[in-house]
């Protein structure tokens, strides 16, 4: 697709696309009397074989561009085409000298609010019953300054975008500084031992205040150790969902704060977007068709990645996440909770092959897993072990837990390969630290002469690098926030940030 | 009041469920009791079907609650992790269970006081392979409604 600025021969195409598009459309004579005026930028959106697929109109005045009218042929909504076409209608509107951009849209056109909101633009008014025809009301919006949003999209187009990116989810704050997606000058996690040195006593295990205390200083701390400071940055990046609310708002919040007073573009990530771009930081190689196995203390999914951006969930868990799993087992062992990793240290010396646990869903035709009952047949077993008097054999168990819930892991990964053509397949998330699942699902995909993208072990643990590289694409595409946007705690993947 | 009933499958666990569902109003509490791998989660979800939740319902304990959008929103907590009453404020506990949804919590015995004086405690023991006996008690005027409710309509149906 290319953009060029509309000519008077466009006008019966752009008339044509405008009847299909508005109750109200603009007929062809208004059209013709925007052409030639000084203070109007018309754009029109071309295929390769030069027929117009989008086209749209600002004017300038008093240093605000008012979006006068843009569509998209309906073939081709939702590709990205009326994003490229706002944006450079919004650097026409820079080189007429505007700040910002401000548009009606009708309250009922879910399409067109939500691109509008997903290039950083905010709802401010409505007005009642705008539309004659048909009674709906406009919302009125507007953009942030422009400028600095075309700047980033330029930066992160160049491979230079400086981004700032803070991550709190769950339970560790995090903020990381990264250069063109890749290079990162920064990545700081507040651990817990971190807050018993600069707290000096008991501090809450879980959540908002935690991180509230937290995340001044961690944010401050991952400019310094990059050698940068705000100013410098082209954006600001924060995971707003998937994950527990009171977590989530500290860092939106404390995002449009900086973003605010900084003038800067704001992104919205998606925290289990974050997780596969971790992938991709040290193998930057990787290429789509690629499946995701991501499990963790919280999720446990396969995605289906058709381009970078675009997630098709494929199987999930129905109950139990993997590293929950892991814990509760390590726990009932009396390792402790979480005791994941120790469960699998312990399982190094025991026996896979002692306990034959279930394989829950192996044989069903889907690429779901469940995991509650493996849980259960585990209590099970040991309540048995214990009432008949024996000895636990620890290492036999964890051996044995261990590899029936990698036997299912692995056998739905492979199915999901080969059912989506993937060449590619990343493991991300905690649970990607487990040596016995990264060898079982390598062992099965060399046989299949399919790549395996493990990230290293501090990228696999929730940190805030995986949310700046997947800002960096974000930002190349022009999806940004607006300063009204809330945290989306059920966020799922593949839904518009 | 303490009342008990038995089911003999998840799919018994799910459809006693779901059976509360139609009861609830805003403001509900159901605490869920029980050892790992009682069928606290399979409960809830049960609760999920029945108020046409559309979203999977997964166990919470990673992220302590998962709200679901359903015919009441449903507030989906998990204290397993928690180390002591004082992280129920950070994690909005108390502003989220007088909310306009149904608020159900496993582990919700964990923390002795810390349920409103309305509520509903079911307490799930394990028997026999895949039975369950789930003891039902109630706190409170509506508690008590609640409780009488889903134990007529359970009872009406059979055994769940």
């Amino acid at each position: 697709m290319s953009v060029r600025p509309m000519t008077g021969s466009d006008i019966p195409a752009i008339a044509g696309i405008e009847r299909t598009s508005f109750d109200d459309p603009w007929n062809e004579a208004l059209f013709g009397d925007e052409l030639g005026r000084p203070d109007r930028s018309w754009l029109v959106a071309t295929s390769p074989d030069g027929r117009i697929q989008g086209y749209g109109g600002v004017m300038v005045t008093h240093g605000d561009a008012h979006l006068m009218d843009l569509a998209v042929e309906p073939g081709v909504r939702g590709s990205g085409l009326g994003r490229r076409l706002l944006w450079a209608l919004a650097e026409g509107s820079v080189a007429l000298g505007a700040r910002r951009m401000t548009l009606e849209v009708a309250a009922s056109n879910a399409a067109a609010v939500s691109l509008y909101e997903s290039c950083g633009f905010d709802i401010r008014g409505r007005r009642r019953g705008y539309y004659p025809r048909t009674g709906d009301d406009a919302l009125l919006m507007w953009s942030r300054p422009l400028g600095p949003h075309l700047d980033a999209m330029r930066a992160a187009v160049a491979g230079d975008d400086l981004v700032l990116a803070i991550e709190s989810s769950c339970d560790e704050t995090a903020a990381s500084v990264m250069r063109g997606g890749t290079e990162q000058l920064s990545n700081v996690v507040a651990s817990q031992v971190d807050f018993h040195a600069r707290f000096g006593g008991v501090v809450p295990e879980i959540a908002s205040r935690k991180h509230t205390e937290a995340i001044a200083g961690v944010v401050d701390e991952a400019l310094e150790a990059a050698g940068v400071r705000l100013s410098d940055c082209h954006a600001m990046a924060v995971t707003i969902g998937p994950g527990l609310v009171g977590a989530l708002v500290v860092g939106v919040a404390y995002a449009k704060g900086l973003a605010y007073t900084a003038g800067l573009p704001l992104v919205g990530v998606n925290h289990l977007e974050g997780h596969i771009y971790a992938a991709r930081l040290l193998d930057p190689g990787l290429e789509p068709p690629i499946v995701a196995l991501l499990v963790s203390g919280g999720h446990t999914m396969l995605v289906h990645i058709t381009e970078w951006g675009r997630y098709e969930t494929i199987g999930r868990t129905l109950d139990d996440a993997v590293g929950e799993a892991f814990d509760k087992v390590a726990k009932l062992l009396g390792l402790g909770y979480p005791g994941g990793p120790v469960l699998s240290r312990l399982a190094v010396d025991g026996d896979q092959q002692a306990i034959p646990f279930p394989r829950p869903m192996l044989r069903t035709d889907d690429l779901n897993v469940s995991l509650s009952g493996l849980k259960t047949a585990v209590i099970q077993y040991v309540e048995g072990e214990r009432s008949a008097g024996r000895a636990l054999r620890l290492p036999d168990i964890a051996a044995s837990f261990q590899a029936a819930v990698t036997d299912v892991q692995v056998a739905k990964t492979v199915r999901a390969v080969n059912e989506h053509g993937a060449r590619a397949v990343v493991l991300a998330g905690g649970v990607a630290a487990n040596p016995f699942l990264r060898e079982r699902l390598r062992g099965a995909l060399d046989d299949m002469g399919v790549r395996l993208s493990v990230p290293p072990m501090d990228l696999c643990t929730d940190n805030a690098a995986m949310i700046a590289a997947a800002a960096h694409d974000a930002i190349s595409a022009g999806r940004f926030l607006g300063l009204g946007a809330d945290a989306v705690p059920n966020l799922r993947l593949g839904h518009a940030v | 009041m303490i009342s008990a009933f038995i089911t003999h499958s998840v799919v018994e666990t799910e459809r006693a469920g779901a059976l509360l569902a139609p009861l609830l109003r805003a403001g509900d509490v159901v605490a869920l009791a029980g050892d790992l791998g009682a069928g606290k989660t399979h409960l809830v979800q049960g609760v999920a079907r029945g108020l046409g939740v559309t979203d999977p319902v997964t166990s919470p304990t990673f992220n302590l609650l998962l709200v679901h959008p359903g015919a009441l929103p449903l507030y989906h907590f998990d204290l397993y992790r928690l180390e002591g009453a004082r992280e129920l404020e950070d994690i909005g506990f108390f502003e989220t269970i007088e909310a306009d949804g149904v608020s159900f919590i496993e582990w919700g015995d964990r923390f002795p006081g810390v349920l409103p004086h309305d509520h509903v405690l079911v307490s799930i023991a394990r028997g026999t392979d895949d039975e369950r006996r789930m003891a039902i008690e109630s706190s409170g005027a509506r508690g008590r409604e609640l409780a009488r409710q889903w134990l007529d309509v359970l009872g009406s149906r059979g055994r769940a």
